[in-house]
């Protein structure tokens, strides 16, 4: 397929996993090394990407353009913005971190991973199983072992909320 | 690793249905969420947690119970010891006994090792063969914080696996290289605290972006060969000199920070002019100066501009006293030889001495003081804004010659008058301005 051009700048659709289309600059998506590699290699101009829901593709272009906008002079703004597009509920975060590794967005990556990370911190043993949907498998008597041995594993904050 | 693999199928749970019949239900819910993320992802889920809590995902599942031995992160740092110090019937446990069980107990490579002893005790014995350990299981990243002990001699299988690195952060060591030189021909990132050069040494470095020292003492003994740093931090650190800037001719982003006692180490006043500096580095595109260090920059007869070819600065943030002229003259013919710069920040200094301000008065209000609008800088802002007539008139002189500025913040310092402040604000709000989007704003 040739690539379509507006002007001077390439456009690029790209097909979320419910055949929905987001048409974009093809520049933006160059910080994905994934589809980067696709445009160059492949002078393509639409990408099917079966595996990602559009609700997260949405929020992962959202991302692209923001960061596309960032200068030395509106830092701050990113970093809230940063903050609020990780302020999602746990399914929705964990959604997008796959995606995000999928399209190996490097800096994105790691952020996301932090946020996961964070919501975990300090936790509980029952709170991260819950968090995770993590079922214990050991025997009652194995849980009891292990409280006795080392009973500092099991403190921490019982908050299991998701978000 | 693999274990976390062997689940990857939504879980089936057997049932038994109302006539006895085995029923197998297939529930959404019941996925374990972190069993469908990709290996890699829960390695850099984990990657920054200290070892205290990495082992507590032993008592999650039987999939758990190994886990850690073999993530690729050990974080021994302050929380994690403290952690064992608190917890009552550890504590007679000694330190290097707990770290020489989970070097033991770990399989599989190590990238990544983080070992904080400032707050322990340990022999530097055991800590040569930990340093041993892991550099044989192929460390990349290594931390080493030393700080409030004595300084630790960096065995040699340090050096030995230069080629290994990509990140080193090591504090109050003692450096010595052995010869003929080692290269660290993968390391991107080199931070150094708490060292103090006693010899010239060489560091070949080729791929090294990031460099920063912290505290050091005569950092000039050290001749880097890294042509690829382009972040570089000095903080603190003793004794700079021109040469040592030879070593980093692509830097882009450099931040001194020199403090007031550390002032007198530079005999003559200075250790490097602007123009050496721009000359040395061309293709700077931030600094960020503290007050000192711009004094130790200041003294030399400024020119209109500092080098033939215009700075490539995009990022200034200066120290400054606005009441010394040679100071404010430098800052001044760096602004004009800087024609990408888009951001500006100064911390004004206040003038307890009462230096009178009469020259820098004169200075910024004569027309030619800056000849040209200063056509990308969109963003000024004044920390510590005392008030004085000089701060004024450079503010003035910014608005009147920035058409594209979007912002200006001028953030008060706690002893301005309440009174003052409104009223130079007014008086600023009613400047001529070149840009018609400006927002000045007066913020805490």
């Amino acid at each position: 397929m040739a690539s379509s051009t507006t002007g001077e700048k390439k456009i690029l659709t790209l097909k979320g996993g419910d055949n929905e289309e987001f048409i974009l600059e093809e520049s933006l998506v160059l910080q994905s090394e994934l589809l980067k590699n696709m445009v160059k290699e492949e002078r393509v101009s639409s990408i099917p990407l079966p595996s990602i829901k559009s609700k997260t593709l949405v929020k992962i272009i959202e991302y692209l353009k923001k960061h596309a906008e960032l200068t030395p002079s509106n830092k701050e703004e990113f970093k809230n913005f940063e903050k609020e597009f990780v302020n999602v509920v746990l399914e929705e975060l964990l959604d997008i971190t796959v995606a995000v590794n999928y399209l190996k967005i490097n800096g994105l990556l790691e952020f996301c991973c932090q946020a996961v990370a964070d919501r975990i911190k300090d936790k509980s043993v029952e709170a991260v199983r819950k968090i995770f949907r993590i079922e214990s498998d050991f025997t009652p008597e194995e849980e009891s072992e292990f409280r006795k041995e080392t009973p500092e594993a099991f403190e921490g904050d019982l908050d299991d909320t998701t978000n | 690793m693999v274990l976390l693999h062997t689940n990857r199928k939504k879980k089936r749970r057997k049932s038994v249905d109302d006539r006895g019949k085995e029923v197998i239900l297939i529930d959404d819910d019941e996925i374990d969420r972190i069993s469908d993320l990709p290996a890699n992802v829960v390695d850099i889920i984990l990657k920054d947690v200290p070892f205290n809590e990495l082992a507590r995902t032993s008592v999650l599942s039987k999939k758990w119970r190994f886990f850690w031995t073999t993530h690729p992160t050990i974080k021994l740092d302050g929380n994690f010891f403290e952690d064992i110090n608190n917890n009552a019937g550890l504590a007679e446990y000694e330190f290097n006994n707990i770290i020489d069980k989970i070097l033991l107990q770990h399989v599989g490579t190590i990238d990544k090792f983080v070992l904080d002893v400032s707050t322990i005790d340990i022999d530097e014995w055991d800590l040569d063969h930990w340093l041993l350990y892991v550099t044989k299981k192929g460390v990349k990243e290594l931390t080493l914080d030393n700080s409030n002990q004595d300084p630790y001699t960096l065995p040699l299988c340090i050096f030995d696996c230069s080629s290994t690195f990509t990140f080193l952060s090591i504090s109050n060591c003692m450096f010595k290289p052995p010869n003929p030189n080692k290269v660290f021909s993968n390391l991107l990132e080199l931070h150094l605290k708490f060292i103090n050069f006693l010899a010239t040494h060489d560091i070949d470095a080729p791929l090294l972006k990031t460099l920063t020292f912290t505290s050091c003492n005569r950092i000039h003994f050290l001749l880097f060969f890294a042509p690829k740093v382009e972040n570089l931090t000095i903080n603190d650190s003793h004794e700079l000199q021109v040469s040592f800037f030879e070593n980093f001719p692509n830097v882009k982003v450099l931040h001194i920070f020199i403090p007031y006692n550390l002032e007198e180490d530079y005999a003559d006043g200075r250790f490097i002019t602007w123009s050496k500096l721009l000359a040395l580095c061309p293709n700077l595109t931030g600094i960020c100066f503290s007050n000192c260090c711009v004094r130790l920059l200041g003294l030399e007869i400024i020119p209109k501009m500092f080098n033939p070819e215009p700075s490539q600065l995009e990022h200034v943030r200066l120290g400054l006293q606005l009441f010394d002229i040679d100071l404010v003259s430098g800052a001044l013919s760096l602004i004009r030889s800087s024609p990408k710069l888009r951001v500006l920040q100064i911390q004004a200094l206040p003038n307890r001495n009462g230096q009178d301000i009469e020259d820098v008065l004169m200075y910024l209000n004569d027309p030619s003081c800056v000849n040209q609008p200063l056509e990308m800088l969109q963003y000024v802002e004044l920390k510590d804004f005392e008030g004085t007539q000089s701060e004024f008139i450079f503010l003035n002189l910014m608005l009147w010659k920035c058409p594209s500025l979007s912002q200006m913040i001028i953030r008060p310092s706690n002893g301005i008058d309440e009174a003052d402040k409104w009223r130079f604000f007014a008086l600023l709000l009613q400047s001529y301005r070149a840009s018609s989007t400006v927002q000045i704003l007066l913020l805490p």
